[in-house]
């Protein structure tokens, strides 16, 4: 496909525990299990679930943080999960792919000021040598990022969090990507400085042809930022559709039961909301999925089948696919 | 029984702290009240006292550079001038909290069966001394009796396979699990008022679903009066019948719950709400601009005057007093949204 630009096929990645020292026994956690999507150039992309739901492993392998145990990821055409990330010059392959974190506080380095903190990117991916372009391009990164020059030689510890997460995001930008994996980057902010994160995030897209892998458990935040949305359980994908169908036609069990349990603030919302489901039970360990359909012990509509086969991913509209027993 | 009107009430409630760089001067003549069999919420950002407020309600504060003024009353007492001891009868027994973390509030070097029967047995033999407790601790009658209450408050939060659960550490269980031990523990002792501070910030969707409704339904079942303290809205909508919103160690709105998400009046609520992302796919809205103010050597002025579009000379001057708009619903503003009524 041309027009997409990162196609993520079959990808696993399993993670094994081990447990003691002589009667040494292992266990496998699997993380993420047999996930295939794709997408698409200037698209935002959504990952929505639970906490233990494997979200966060897919974007880490995306970005090299892991290694997949199997499956591909390719982007613009090029296979990039063999790629080792360690080597000098060997990570050209993923230069064009950047993440931001959830917690502005710990992923920016406290001993250096925010003008350190983007310096080096600049001088590294743009090669910039001459002090004064340097200093040129910080300021209009800042800018980018809605961010006052008096704050450009502070350490991050005098800053607050919203501005924080916007250094996070001006030192993504300075490393010239075109997709960027963001990781719940507003789940440690408040709702009013959310927005504002959000809107700086929404106006960059357009302005710098980006796009992004969107990762939160906030469903009504995706809905307003997402052009596609997966729903993942227990590292697999349940649900995958159009924002608009997904919301408005959700079909996997597991999705009505998020959107059933999302305290809405307006009369409007509340007539969104799937009553018909009732939210059961807690998510199991990844390292004790139950057989079969993985959330059939969760789910009020389980029957038979659900207990013993694991269900197919099935198309049920143009573009909407849903992994469950109930469409057939 | 005799009824309360006004179980708690909070009366001008100042509280600064003394730092090096200067006086910070947080809590600002706070009001706030809450009846008997009443749900009322507290919302706000993070840093603008919410948990201060409730932290100084159960005396949880540090005692030096610190200065307490104004009123806390219970049932008509002032908590703040009662002894250690008698203050001791209140609070922890009828007036409770549960944290926001349930992982930092449970010890992690305890099971929770000897932390439950520990906090029970507090309750019940409050005034004995602690030598006399220790011997007491271990006869065996009362030990099983302890243990059967335990398994009955346990059931009540439905806790599903109780003996494990109380033979297990904090960390072998899920948050949702210890979220209930801790709802459990604190109703132990029959309180009147249960202060949750963010009782299901820290847990998914789905269980904090599970969480609040079990709240709810335990609250109603015992008649109890809760404050809870939030910055989810959504939470707040669907839960309390009386709002009150803080800003910047004051508080600036107060009405019934519906009125508040129907026709906030102060801009900041009206700016809290419309940044909440909705299913509807209105956008984000703007946000609100700038920062929970730095509470050093803070001005008498407006406190949400820097970052107010409605800003007008006056507020940059003087402080806004809280009136009564309309019946029932207060708001602490020059320029209050609708800008056909009066003003202050």
């Amino acid at each position: 496909m041309p027009d997409s630009l990162i196609e993520v096929n079959k990808l696993k990645k399993y993670f094994t525990i081990k447990k003691g020292m002589i009667k040494s026994s292992e266990t496998t956690v699997k993380a993420v299990n047999n996930i295939t999507f794709d997408i698409k150039k200037g698209e935002t992309f959504g990952l929505v679930g639970e906490s233990g739901s494997g979200k966060s492993t897919v974007g880490n392998c995306i970005t090299g943080l892991y290694k997949p145990t199997s499956g591909e990821i390719i982007y613009k055409g090029q296979r990039i999960d063999n790629v080792p990330l360690q080597k000098k010059n060997k990570n050209k392959a993923r230069e064009g792919i950047q993440m931001v974190f959830q917690d502005p506080t710990s992923s920016l380095n406290p001993r250096r000021t925010i003008r350190q903190i983007l310096k080096l990117p600049l001088k590294k991916y743009y090669n910039l040598k001459d002090k004064s372009e340097i200093d040129k391009e910080i300021y209009s990164l800042a800018e980018k990022v809605e961010l006052t020059s008096e704050n450009i030689d502070k350490y991050p510890r005098s800053l607050s969090g919203g501005q924080k997460q916007r250094v996070a995001i001006a030192r993504t930008l300075a490393c010239n990507p075109d997709f960027i994996v963001l990781d719940e980057p507003t789940s440690a902010l408040d709702v009013s400085v959310q927005a504002k994160v959000i809107n700086i995030l929404d106006h960059l897209k357009t302005k710098m042809n980006l796009s992004y892998l969107f990762i939160t458990h906030d469903l009504s935040l995706m809905r307003n930022i997402a052009n596609r949305t997966a729903v993942m359980y227990l590292g697999q994908i349940f649900e995958l559709a159009d924002n608009t169908e997904l919301f408005h036609n959700p079909s996997h069990p597991y999705t009505r039961t998020l959107l059933s349990a999302i305290p809405v603030i307006t009369e409007e919302e509340e007539k969104i909301r799937p009553k018909d489901i009732e939210v059961q039970g807690e998510i199991p360990s990844a390292s004790d999925i139950p057989k079969g359909c993985s959330f059939h012990n969760r789910c009020s509509k389980a029957f038979d089948l659900c207990y013993e086969n694991e269900p197919d991913m099935i198309e049920i509209s143009p573009g909407h696919k849903v992994k469950c027993h109930l469409y057939k | 029984m005799l009824k309360y009107n006004n179980l708690l009430e909070i009366n001008d409630l100042y509280v600064n702290f003394e730092r090096y760089a200067g006086k910070a001067e947080v809590l600002n003549g706070v009001n706030l009240s809450v009846n008997a069999s009443e749900k009322v919420g507290l919302v706000g950002e993070s840093g603008c006292g919410k948990s201060l407020t409730v932290k100084t309600i159960m005396n949880l504060l540090p005692e030096k550079r610190i200065e307490v003024e104004g009123s806390i009353k219970y049932k008509g007492k002032d908590i703040l001038n009662l002894s250690h001891e008698s203050r001791k009868k209140i609070i922890g027994k009828e007036v409770v909290m549960i944290f926001q973390d349930p992982m930092s509030s449970l010890n992690p070097v305890f099971k929770v069966g000897q932390q439950m029967e520990e906090n029970l047995w507090w309750n019940h033999y409050l005034d004995a001394k602690p030598s006399s407790f220790l011997k007491r601790r271990f006869k065996k009658e009362k030990r099983e009796k302890l243990r059967n209450t335990i398994i009955k408050t346990l059931n009540e939060v439905r806790i599903p396979d109780t003996e494990r659960v109380l033979n297990s550490y904090p960390f072998q269980l899920s948050g949702g699990m210890r979220q209930r031990i801790l709802i459990a523990m604190a109703l132990a002792s029959e309180p009147t008022l249960l202060l949750a501070d963010e009782p299901g910030t820290a847990l998914d969707v789905t269980t904090q679903k599970q969480i609040i409704t079990l709240l709810n339904e335990l609250v109603d079942k015992k008649d109890l009066a809760i404050l809870m303290i939030t910055h989810n809205l959504g939470l707040i909508r669907e839960t309390t019948h009386r709002v009150y919103i803080m800003y910047g160690g004051n508080i600036v709105e107060s009405a019934k719950t519906k009125e508040i998400f129907n026709n906030p009046l102060h801009p900041y609520t009206e700016g809290l709400l419309a940044s909440v992302p909705k299913l509807t796919a209105e956008g984000v809205g703007e946000g609100i601009e700038g920062t929970v103010p730095n509470y050093l050597n803070i001005g008498t002025n407006c406190r949400f005057e820097p970052r107010c579009k409605y800003a007008t000379k006056r507020c940059k001057n003087e402080k806004p007093k809280m009136f009564e708009i309309k019946p029932e619903h207060f708001v602490a503003c020059f320029n209050p949204l609708e800008r056909g009524d009066k003003h202050a």
